[in-house]
């Protein structure tokens, strides 16, 4: 378990971060080439979006790894141990059903005939590659929010700030 | 029961189980496809996919990435050394000092809790130490930071551009002014506290080299603001562009020129800064979904209509519209809160005659002050952590910076020119 979560955390870091560094190197490089060139990459703006899209969705299993999601915490302040308790495991229910739902038709989209058919306008990629990053996203955030239920109805922190914690000065300061 | 009912007492009930508000806002947009439409349910995700698809959306994830190099590249310690070396020496200097960082980091950042973390970790602890209180400080950095969402560049300001086809580039230099106006008015309130409660600036001022050094110190990080504002309105780049123009500036700033950051400390503030821009993002597609059903509700138009029988006039609407606001404000997060709600009052406000960029100036700094309120101000949350005081002392704590940017917020409403004056085609 603790490999595979070591893994698994691993790649989306890894995922999310050469995403967002490979859209900001793109964007750069299309406004420096067509200032000092004229010259326009046309599959530029299509292929950032793609790429920002992608670190979003593998981000988010991150952010729910470390239980950062932003969330309306009027009730917890209210209840003591137990009630904290039952309200966490509630949330992470909640939380596994989203993923379930919308992992079950986001997988259902990208095998869809017209995912399977149709290509991007400039990069002439197939519409299921470039929509893959939701199905894949939901389903490792279903995962994350398996442990995340697992871990609050054991009482247990759900807060998991081990190995990888480095990473994790911004959000949790 | 009305299915708009329905949907509203679901979205508050998943709300108040502390889920995620991303996957409140999704949930309840599943809920309405399944059971009151016919549409095949892949729509759903269908919709969450293509929200994000729009080039003007990717500026939020560039412009978190820019603010977190610069954060963690010695650029924003640079600007408040420029800060203090200008304002330092006079009474309560190193709270003035972190009112006018939070401005030039506002400037170049376009997000709120990051100008906290920022301006913060290095100014609540130097604040504390120089016997300013605990509160005090932590107060007036919660409150300071949230400029950063009003002078531009701003987050919510692109996602209220995007949420209402308004031109991103009139709403970040009609945002100017009302920044210049709450934080001058912050300022205000900095001195009243100092003189009443004897706070001391620098015991011995700087000399008038020090001061340059620390200007000239600073003078890329000043650039910056400069360079991407210019750019956005002298059209040479788009909004999402100068993002991440951005990004590359403060990245050769960080590493070639003050070296302050390895290549190491720049994989970690990449990963740091996909996972919050994620953050921001998953809101961001969940409450598209969200608002899509309300449209599909034609909810807009009957609030139109609603607003329309009242007969209001404007300065009316615009007072039932900002208490609404303020309201919505400690309850719901920035982003979501502009996309849902300002296609419902945009319609309402121009017909009243409204300018939509004046408009957009209001909704903002409204949800700014949400941010310093609780149960959601995102930046109390991050001030406390920072300092170490409990979410609850630092509302109380921010509570008078808070009035100060009311009074601000009714000034800014019913001038429209503290807005416009600087809009092309506007005033």
């Amino acid at each position: 378990m603790s490999r595979l979560d070591r893994i698994l955390t691993a790649i989306e870091n890894t995922l999310a971060a050469l995403a967002l560094g490979g859209a900001s190197l793109l964007a750069c490089l299309q406004v420096i080439l067509r200032y000092l060139f004229n010259y326009t990459i046309f599959w530029s703006e299509e292929a950032t979006i793609y790429l920002l899209i992608l670190s979003t969705f593998i981000g988010a299993v991150i952010t729910l790894r470390h239980n950062e999601h932003v969330n309306v915490d009027v009730l917890s302040s209210l209840f003591k141990e137990r009630g904290r308790r039952a309200l966490a495991v509630l949330s992470a229910l909640i939380t596994v059903i989203y993923c379930a739902i919308f992992g079950t038709y986001a997988w259902i989209m990208i095998t869809e005939p017209v995912a399977l058919r149709i290509l991007t306008p400039a990069l002439r990629l197939p519409l299921w590659l470039v929509e893959l990053s939701l199905p894949v996203g939901l389903t490792l955030m279903f995962l994350r929010s398996l442990e995340m239920l697992y871990r609050s109805a054991r009482g247990r922190d759900t807060f998991p700030e081990d190995d990888d914690s480095e990473y994790g000065e911004e959000a949790a300061e | 029961m009305s299915p708009t009912l329905v949907l509203f007492v679901v979205f508050f009930l998943l709300l108040l189980s502390t889920a995620p508000i991303s996957v409140a806002l999704g949930l309840t947009a599943f809920l309405y496809f399944f059971y009151y439409t016919t549409l095949p349910l892949t729509q759903t995700t269908d919709t969450l996919f293509n929200s994000l698809n729009t080039f003007t959306l990717m500026a939020i994830p560039f412009f978190v990435f820019a603010a977190n190099i610069m954060t963690h590249g010695g650029i924003s310690r640079r600007l408040t050394e420029a800060a203090n070396a200008a304002v330092g020496r006079f009474p309560g200097g190193l709270a003035l000092t972190a009112v006018i960082s939070c401005m030039f980091f506002a400037a170049i950042s376009g997000s709120s809790p990051a100008t906290v973390v920022a301006v913060g970790t290095l100014l609540i602890p130097a604040m504390i130490e120089a016997g300013y209180g605990r509160m005090f400080s932590t107060g007036i950095v919660a409150t300071s930071g949230s400029l950063g969402i009003l002078i531009p560049p701003s987050i919510p300001l692109i996602v209220y551009g995007i949420a209402t086809e308004t031109s991103i580039g009139d709403l970040f230099i009609a945002g100017f002014g009302p920044g210049l106006l709450a934080g001058f008015l912050l300022i205000g309130l900095v001195l009243f506290t100092a003189w009443r409660r004897g706070l001391r600036g620098q015991e011995i001022p700087l000399t008038r080299a020090q001061r340059i050094k620390a200007f000239r110190d600073a003078f890329l990080g000043l650039l910056l603001p400069i360079f991407v504002l210019g750019g956005i309105y002298g059209g040479v780049f788009t909004p999402t562009e100068a993002a991440a123009m951005a990004v590359l500036y403060s990245l050769i700033v960080s590493l070639f020129v003050y070296r302050e950051m390895t290549l190491k400390d720049l994989a970690r503030v990449t990963v740091a800064s996909a996972r919050m821009s994620a953050m921001i993002m998953f809101i961001i597609a969940n409450a598209i979904l969200f608002s899509f059903v309300l449209t599909s509700e034609r909810i807009p138009d009957q609030i139109t209509n609603l607003f329309i029988n009242l007969d209001l006039s404007w300065f009316t609407f615009l007072l039932v519209v900002n208490a609404f606001l303020l309201l919505v404000g400690c309850f719901m997060e920035t982003s979501s809160a502009i996309l849902i709600l300002a296609p419902i009052f945009l319609p309402v406000a121009t017909r009243l005659g409204v300018n939509p960029i004046h408009f957009g100036i209001i909704m903002v700094m409204n949800l700014e002050i949400g941010m310093v309120t609780p149960p959601f101000g995102l930046n109390l949350f991050v001030a406390s952590g920072i300092s170490k005081l409990s979410v609850v002392r630092v509302a109380k704590a921010s509570a008078p910076s808070a009035l100060v940017l009311l009074a601000a917020l009714l000034v800014v409403t019913y001038v429209p020119d503290i807005s416009l004056f600087l809009v092309e085609g506007g005033a």
